[in-house]
């Protein structure tokens, strides 16, 4: 009795360890599932705004937000109808520096859908400032604007014409930087030495 | 006619940027970008501090400036990254005997292999025995010494130019930066890296309250400078408003190791990168040994040569490699001294030749390249007398008084402006970026006494927002390989942080949460929030 008892428990031990443990220490390789946490963007910031960025010299890049406050306060003042029957457009100021209080040199107005959150444009003008205004183009009253953006200044792309006299450029040095280097724009990280 | 020292007519100041995108990732037993890590240690950050060590051996000065970013010093602290390491190095110890046994008999194989058992032995004791798993030990050393000048990088990467618009976003990624650098190396930085030379107007101001003296841009960031600067880009001009000095990088040497046609790496003796054992055995012999299961990787056993533009490919021969990169180091040499000669003809002061290099060209991209700057600053040193190797800080030393002009926007991405970062593929991240710190800020400015779990809390929240504004991730996007854990690490490090801030807001948190965030986005130890404060 106590051998037939002895031997059950043996095998059930025996058991244990070829179903469970054996198993288990095979399993020490296999990698495990990356903890993800799952996490979204929110589409919206509850906050009207209009922000400018450089991308080049000649381009602009702008993302903005109009929030259902702003369309209702819109429609408040200027009538339901006059926002149904406009359309959305950007305005492009190019002023004549970063003062207080710049002066508008030009404007330009940009027609963009109404889905867009965001637009690039052309300015075509280095070394230039800008400021943009998003809004309406009503029929009865022309532009009215949303939201208005940061300035942004476009960067140079062309030597100064400035000359400070104490520091007169080397002509001749000048030369050759430009002539016998036909110096190459950027494209020097280690991803483009990659492309090979 | 101005002398440089000893009679040398100009300076030439190579600059190399070290820097890999902050990977840590305790939750995955192994990951392919913590691979980016260790491939980098075995070669390129080794094989340098072996030819500092070479140099100091023989009594040969040198001066390089070298940029340790913040996200690769903290990950040479990282006790976990160091052991992986350390298990890493050992993997390809094992598979380096197997391959011996394997080519047996085939010389032309075995010696190669043998060539990099013995890197891979020399690896282990400069890592481990040396610098004690941490390599900061051994860049500071060199530092002590008088042969590098270390300079920092903006804290996470974050590219400059689009941060955004609040101050105190680029104030930060420039503050922490000069602290966790003067922690680690002692001393302050002199100059800054700006990350992919991205540079505005008016940045250098905050660089300036940091006490950065220099900071380096690409060429056209001092061609466009106004007004015209008097020595082009041979000299540094200064920033008006903040008195920062800019220097530029010279194309002519770029040229002769970056281009992709004329450039030395692509010469035919030199090691083939695209032929590797991880693609080109068997999987069952190699699979054990690939970092992922199943998934062929590079391990950094690649035996052949360039030999032709082609597939065409014959087996690398290391005398031949050495010979060429002694060669092409005599040749780097010579066209120097005939670029300084030909320049302080012309200048009232000695030319400075600023080239800057990504530090993983050397040894990574090019595996003969750190042996070539091994050779360049020999052959300087013993075989010519019209230029010497400098620093930029050396030069504002000896020529303290420089044209003031403001330096144009650019940077040294694709096209010299914003564009690699700001395109189709990415542009969508700014939004959440700028209205992240935006947050940060405001919660800052709102806390009065905050308790020390607050305090805690608003500290990873931070970490979370700079990890956020890696430019790594944008440019990741644009290049379109690894879209998706870009995206992933700009998601999840934005859903974080909010996460803390909601947190934060409402007055409850969650500790074994706030405790696992901190453990895997562990940079920056001392970290403190208030740089986010509006002044």
């Amino acid at each position: 009795m106590l051998v037939f008892f002895t031997l059950a428990v043996i095998a059930v031990l025996l058991g244990y360890f070829v179903y469970y443990v054996l198993p288990r220490q095979q399993k020490k390789i296999i990698i495990q599932e990356p903890h993800r946490e799952e996490y979204y963007l929110s589409p919206a910031y509850g906050e009207d705004e209009l922000v400018v960025m450089a991308q080049d010299p000649e381009w602009l890049y702008a993302y903005w937000e109009i929030t259902p406050t702003k369309i209702e306060e819109f429609k408040k003042t200027h009538g339901n109808d006059t926002w149904e029957m406009s359309l959305p457009l950007l305005r492009l100021y190019q002023l004549d520096s970063k003062d207080q209080e710049p002066k508008i040199v030009s404007f330009h107005d940009i027609p963009i859908n109404s889905e867009a959150q965001s637009w690039y444009m052309r300015v075509g003008r280095p070394d230039t400032f800008y400021q943009l205004e998003l809004g309406r183009m009503t029929k009865e009253k022309g532009f009215i604007s949303l939201v208005r953006s940061n300035l942004v200044r476009t960067p140079r792309n062309s030597p100064s014409t400035i000359i400070d006299p104490l520091w007169p450029p080397i002509e001749a040095l000048w030369h050759g930087l430009i002539k016998s280097n036909g110096f190459s724009i950027g494209g020097v990280s280690s991803v483009d030495a990659q492309r090979r | 006619m101005l002398n440089a020292d000893n009679g040398r007519q100009g300076y030439l100041a190579m600059v190399l940027h070290a820097h890999l995108p902050y990977v840590h990732h305790p939750e995955e037993e192994r990951s392919l970008e913590e691979k980016w890590f260790f491939e980098a240690i075995i070669e390129t950050y080794v094989p340098l501090l072996m030819v500092f060590q070479n140099l100091n051996r023989d009594g040969i000065p040198f001066r390089l400036t070298m940029s340790l970013t913040p996200p690769l010093v903290s990950m040479f602290a990282n006790g976990i990254l160091q052991k992986r390491f350390l298990d890493y190095l050992e993997n390809l110890r094992i598979l380096g005997e197997k391959e011996a046994k394997r080519v047996k008999g085939d010389s032309e194989f075995e010696s190669i292999i043998e060539m990099y058992r013995k890197r891979l032995e020399e690896t282990f004791y400069v890592f481990h025995d040396l610098y004690h798993d941490n390599l900061t030990e051994g860049f500071r050393y060199f530092q002590n010494q008088g042969c590098l000048e270390l300079i920092t990088c903006a804290v996470t990467h974050g590219y400059m130019p689009l941060l955004g618009l609040q101050q105190e976003a680029l104030k930060t990624q420039v503050e922490t930066a000069v602290k966790i650098h003067t922690d680690v190396f002692g001393r302050k930085p002199l100059g800054i890296w700006l990350p992919e030379c991205g540079y505005y107007p008016d940045s250098d101001i905050i660089l300036a309250q940091n006490g950065i003296k220099y900071f380096i841009l690409d060429t056209h960031g001092l061609i466009y400078a106004s007004p015209k600067p008097r020595y082009g880009i041979y000299a540094p001009i200064m920033c008006p408003k903040s008195g920062v000095a800019a220097f530029a990088r010279d194309p002519e040497s770029s040229k002769q190791v970056w281009s992709v046609n004329e450039g030395y790496p692509g010469d035919m003796d030199y090691r083939e990168f695209y032929r590797d054992i991880g693609y080109d055995l068997d999987m069952d012999y190699i699979g054990p040994h690939l970092h992922l299961p199943a998934l062929r990787s590079d391990t950094g056993l690649k035996y052949y040569r360039i030999t032709s533009k082609g597939d065409y490919k014959l087996p690398y021969n290391p005398f031949w490699a050495r010979d060429k990169a002694a060669s092409h180091a005599g040749n780097f040499m010579f066209n120097r001294e005939h670029q300084v000669r030909h320049l302080s003809s012309l200048m009232d002061r000695p030319p400075i030749i600023v080239a800057p290099y990504d530090a993983e060209l050397f040894g990574h991209w090019w595996f003969e390249g750190p042996m070539w700057i091994e050779f360049l600053i020999r052959k300087v040193y013993y075989d010519q007398h019209h230029f010497s190797m400098i620093t930029p800080g050396d030069y504002l030393e000896r020529h303290p008084h420089n044209q003031p002009s403001e330096p144009s926007q650019s940077s040294w991405g694709n096209k010299g402006y914003n564009e690699v970062w700001l395109n189709g593929s990415n542009d969508w991240i700014y939004r959440h970026l700028h209205h992240a710190a935006q947050r940060l800020i405001n919660i800052t400015n709102s806390i009065f006494e905050p308790s020390p779990i607050v305090k805690r809390a608003m500290n990873q929240a931070c970490r979370e927002l700079l990890l956020a504004q890696s430019s790594d991730w944008a440019f990741i996007m644009k290049t379109g390989t690894m879209v998706e854990y870009a995206t992933r690490r700009t998601v999840t490090h934005l859903g974080r942080m909010h996460r803390i801030c909601d947190e934060v807001d409402n007055g409850y948190f969650d500790l074994k949460w706030l405790q696992e965030v901190e453990e895997k986005d562990n940079i920056l130890p001392e970290m403190d929030y208030r740089h986010y404060q509006t002044i």
